[in-house]
């Protein structure tokens, strides 16, 4: 019979069960007793089970304990002992421990050793600084400490401040969220593969993207106009996730389904990031069956997601539109499919947000790059075929003839970009940003004009066509969060 | 004397202090309600007072200072900086329960009302007992109750571990994959011709209104195994053994938990989706996956698979028989005990049907394990296999049948011997051999089969019995029957015999000679042919009165 997935022994849970009992042998057995060298075996044996990509993190956070990263899930019967192995912690001032790969080499009386100073750090004033400088005296390489954390000290910016404008605490979390999206995107891509990791953390995120959502999808819209080359990976994922959530809200979904909708958005192409080796990395060997081993990615991120911890709802609503998200409405594309017989809801919304991001990438050369209306248009000459008319329309209708992002020549001669559309009927008359040289070669914001409200006195200004942004080297996204430029770094 | 600020700071101190109590008491009143939420009925008097306990303070609260707001702590709970409550570190408690899950806060607004409060404390309560499940936690709780006059704020790992906000680019090998599919679908579209949008096109009609509507709902009630699609087809495409093994894995949990729902819809297309899958790898020739797959369909018969039938069976709907049975066609004869189990079960007519259509080809296949347990089984599930053996083809089902025939519950032997004579009437040899059974209802089923019309083997048996093995000392009422059975299936050439019966002259006449001559009337009555007849008008005539009169006890 296959191996069931099992997620119901808790290695980390073993782990800490393990450091206790070693910790509280030591205290009562001589080192050469029979019961340390048992502890010191099996405390060995857990550690090495979990050293992977070099270090084995022990963290905690907000009284749990976070193993790689990922938050402690543990059996009842483990209770009292993570409950006190939390105390000893915190009675040394200690935020966690990290095992590096030098770990294995480690001779067993070091490992016996640095018990005895874990247990004896707690008798000195500054614990975890007379623990840091006694690793550092016996040369413990293996090893390293990490601090109790102040958890008060969170960035704030998430609070309500009376000097913050609605407008610029909206875009201030919107580009929180996006943060917080890229750095779940790239930690389930290391969980996923290493066949590991739960949804936690991607669930959280999608939560706050639907709120979001309904409080301001403009701005996120405008998020996801944010295009770069070299994060590409990740961002790809992250703007894919936010045009579909708007998208799946102008349709009018549940938040529940939309939160469901974001997560497998995020984890869409969890198959593409490390590619086997095979794949050949010149465009022109895709010819000769490169392709096809692209293709598999949709497969390969299947089965990253079922290895993964997700609740079985979720993943029934996530895995046909991972699936799906490179098949065509009429069923060409890829992958081939016998079974499924028409495109889910998820996988059309995706196949439609996937498509726009793609051609409109910057990752993507010169030849295959469109301007955000271009993209559209060249959508719209396949609906029907590549994708559903209706959500195509609905899409079309939230982005707008130049979608949020693009950057447009006005027939004033000037150059704006595109920021939202005020009127909902009205959607080739945006409002638009002006952007003025900023005698350094590059552009900056100029004054904010709404084209449909416009004196009828002085001459309307329309959209003459719309600009590559690799022409003016700008970023919109860095653009419209102006006001939070200081906090981001791209 | 107080100056004006000194009166004005101790005023707001004392506000202050009044929010504080306040504040306290509520805390306090929601902790005896959750308390009581758990301990009687959500509709119980004293939760329900309770609950509107606590809504009356908290409204009262909030119409005089505004919104609420409780920090939460591993070990206690504060408000306006201040602890309004210190409590043990441990499971169950109402600072543990939010601090565990990331709560930072928890803010109630004016307009909270009972409903809310109570889909609160339910909350609490549901997610207060320490679970290794991935299956939920209580903000993604508090989030899909969408409370309008409750706010909260969560803290998560990767905030206090990200201090700054600078973000690693992704490396040259994580962008590769995607430059090159990206770029290779770029071009195809690129290639295309894009066409105007008009923006009237873009308005939906009312019919795309309420197709976009019906999507909506397909999509929130379609089916918990409707993904699989994706799965089977991936098998099609990537058949690699450790996406079989997991793509199995999965399926099976599928299978499980479509039993537990009672969906035969989804069990069955689960089983359809990876007979197909094994067909196609057999086709190809791809040995593991093959082998993986069979494995399935055997474990499908073992007890740890099919037992989960049981826990079900009775609510199974009739509207859903048909796709049990062509489940219960995927079974192997190792099925049969468990079947055998859900016969016992089933409590109407098509259920019992369902499962003997389903026992009886196995059994076909492989008697072993139900002639196994017969020999345990009890007599209502005897009485219930006899019908499997009735069924069944073949001469060992007829030796387990005739078998039972010694079975020492009297009706398990009835049901048996009816079970004989519909299943194969060309054993009447065999059959005859329990004429002279210790049982009357035996005797009695097998001299009522041999005179179910007229048989030249039954009757030549018979003529046998009656003249050969009969002894004085028989049953006078069984010799009766005897005859009687004889007059059913015989012809002319019974005539010497029962003419000799009713003619033959002893010496010493005893009872069971007039039983004989009296039997033998009744049979040439029911032979009823010419020569018949004309014994009977002969032994009117008689002139021995042993004949005379037993004629006249017949036609009385």
């Amino acid at each position: 019979m296959p191996e069931q997935i099992s997620h119901d022994e808790p290695s980390g849970g073993r782990l800490i069960k393990s450091l206790y009992h070693f910790t509280t042998m030591i205290r009562i057995h001589q080192d050469n007793n029979r019961s340390i060298k048992d502890c010191l075996a099996d405390f060995n044996s857990q550690v090495s089970g979990l050293l992977t990509e070099g270090e084995l993190s022990i963290q905690i956070w907000r009284g749990r304990f976070h193993i790689q990263g990922e938050k402690l899930v543990y059996r009842r019967e483990y209770y009292t002992i993570i409950n006190e192995m939390l105390e000893y912690f915190s009675a040394r001032g200690l935020g966690g421990i990290c095992f590096l790969s030098t770990f294995n080499k480690t001779l067993p009386e070091q490992i016996v050793m640095f018990m005895h100073l874990l247990n004896d750090s707690a008798k000195h004033e500054d614990p975890a600084g007379w623990l840091d400088s006694e690793l550092e005296k016996n040369n413990y390489s293996w090893v390293e400490l990490y601090r109790k954390q102040d958890e008060s000290l969170i960035p704030q910016d998430l609070e309500q401040s009376s000097e913050q404008s609605p407008d610029m605490l909206s875009k201030k979390k919107a580009r929180n969220i996006y943060l917080h999206a890229l750095d779940t995107v790239r930690d389930a891509t290391e969980k996923a593969s290493r066949e590991a990791g739960g949804v936690r953390k991607a669930r959280r995120l999608a939560q706050t993207m639907v709120d979001m959502v309904y409080e301001d999808s403009a701005v996120l819209l405008q998020m996801a106009s944010f295009k770069s080359s070299g994060d590409y990976a990740y961002m790809h994922c992250v703007n894919v996730a936010l045009l579909a959530v708007c998208l799946g809200k102008h349709l009018g979904l549940s938040r529940i389904l939309l939160e469901s909708l974001a997560i497998c958005s995020l984890f869409h192409d969890l198959g593409l990031v490390d590619p086997p080796d095979e794949v050949p990395l010149k465009h022109g060997d895709l010819n000769h069956g490169g392709l096809g081993i692209l293709q598999r990615h949709i497969l390969v991120g299947l089965r990253k997601t079922l290895q993964m911890d997700i609740p079985h709802d979720l993943r029934a609503r996530i895995i046909p539109g991972i699936f799906e998200h490179h098949l065509n409405l009429d069923l060409s594309g890829f992958p081939k499919t016998h079974f499924v017989k028409r495109l889910s809801l998820f996988g059309k919304i995706i196949h439609i947000s996937d498509v726009y991001e793609t051609l409109t990438s910057e990752l993507v050369d010169e030849i295959g790059r469109l301007t955000p209306d271009e993209a559209l248009r060249r959508m719209w000459g396949e609906k029907g075929k590549a994708f559903d008319t209706i959500l195509l329309k609905i899409f079309l209708t939230m982005m707008g003839i130049y979608p949020i992002g693009s950057v447009v020549e006005l027939d004033s001669g000037e150059i704006g970009l595109v920021m939202e559309y005020s009127d909902k009927t009205l959607k080739d008359l945006p409002k638009v940003m002006l952007l003025v040289d900023d005698g350094k070669g590059g552009m900056m914001r100029g004054e904010i004009i709404n084209l449909v409200d416009q004196d009828m006195d002085i001459s309307r200004r329309t959209i003459l066509r719309s600009i590559p942004y690799s022409r003016l080297e700008i970023q919109p996204a860095q653009l419209f969060n102006e006001e939070a430029k200081a906090y981001m770094v791209f | 004397m107080m100056s004006d600020e000194s009166r004005s700071e101790s005023s707001n101190l004392a506000s202050s202090e009044k929010k504080l109590e306040e504040a306290k008491k509520i805390l306090a009143s929601l902790i005896l309600t959750r308390k009581h939420f758990s301990l009687y009925p959500e509709e119980h008097t004293i939760c329900m007072n309770a609950l509107d306990n606590l809504q009356r303070m908290t409204g009262m609260y909030l119409g005089r200072h505004g919104n609420l707001r409780f920090e939460i702590e591993k070990d206690r709970i504060l408000s306006l900086g201040e602890v309004l409550i210190s409590e043990p570190l441990q499971e169950g408690t109402l600072s543990f329960t939010l601090f565990r899950d990331g709560i930072r806060w928890l803010e109630f607004s004016e307009g909270i009302d009972t409903a809310e409060l109570k889909t609160i404390i339910s909350i609490i309560n549901r997610y207060s007992i320490l679970t290794d499940k991935s299956d939920s936690d209580i903000v993604t709780a508090f989030w899909e109750s969408r409370l309008a006059h409750m706010k909260y704020e969560v803290a998560d790992f990767s905030w206090a571990d990200s201090q700054d906000t600078v973000v690693d680019p992704a490396s040259d090998s994580e962008n590769s994959g995607y430059r090159l599919l990206h770029n290779h679908m770029s071009h195809e579209w690129v290639s295309r011709a894009g066409i105007p949008i008009d923006q009237t096109a873009l308005e939906l009609t009312s019919d795309e209104i309420l197709t976009v509507q019906s999507m909506i709902r397909h999509e929130e009630e379609s089916s918990p195994t409707a993904y699989l699609d994706a799965l089977f087809d991936s098998l099609l495409q990537y058949r690699e053994q450790e996406n079989f093994k997991l793509v199995i894995t999965v399926a099976e949990e599928e299978y499980r938990s479509s039993i537990s729902r009672k969906d035969m819809a989804g069990v069955l297309n689960i089983l359809k989706g990876l007979q197909h899958v094994l067909g196609v790898c057999k086709a190809d020739g791809i040995p593991k996956a093959v082998q993986d797959l069979e494995e399935f369909f055997f474990s499908l018969s073992r007890p740890q698979l099919l037992s989960l039938f049981k826990d079900v069976w009775h609510e199974i709907h009739p509207g859903t028989y048909e796709d049990v049975r062509r489940i219960f066609a995927f079974l192997r004869p190792e099925a049969i005990p468990v079947l055998c189990d859900l016969l016992q079960l089933s409590q109407s007519p098509q259920k019992q049907q369902l499962v003997l259509d389903a026992v009886i080809p196995l059994a076909s296949q492989d008697m072993r394990s139900l002639e196994a347990l017969l020999k345990k089984a009890d007599e209502k599930l005897v009485h219930r296999l006899v019908q499997v053996f009735v069924a069944m083809k073949g001469d060992q089902p007829f030796k387990v049948l005739m078998s039972l025939m010694h079975h020492p519950t009297e009706r398990v032997r009835e049901e048996a011997l009816k079970g004989i004579f519909q299943s194969d009437s060309s054993h009447i040899q065999d059959i005859f051999t329990l004429i002279d059974d210790k049982d009357k209802s035996v005797r009695r089923l097998v001299l009522k089969h041999m005179g179910q019309s007229r048989n030249q083997a039954a009757e030549k048996l018979l003529l046998n019995y009656l003249e050969h093995k009969m002894t004085k000392n028989t049953d006078s009422e069984h010799v009766i029957a005897c005859f009687t059975a004889l007059g059913q299936c015989g012809s002319i050439r019974s005539i010497p015999f029962l003419r000799r019966t009713m003619f033959e002259k002893v010496w010493l006449p005893t009872s069971s000679d007039a039983t004989q001559k009296k039997g033998a009337i009744i049979a040439l009555d029911k032979i009823g042919t010419k020569e018949a007849r004309q014994v009977l008008d002969d032994a009117k005539r008689s002139l021995y009165p042993a004949v005379r009169q037993a004629m006249r006890k017949i036609y009385r």
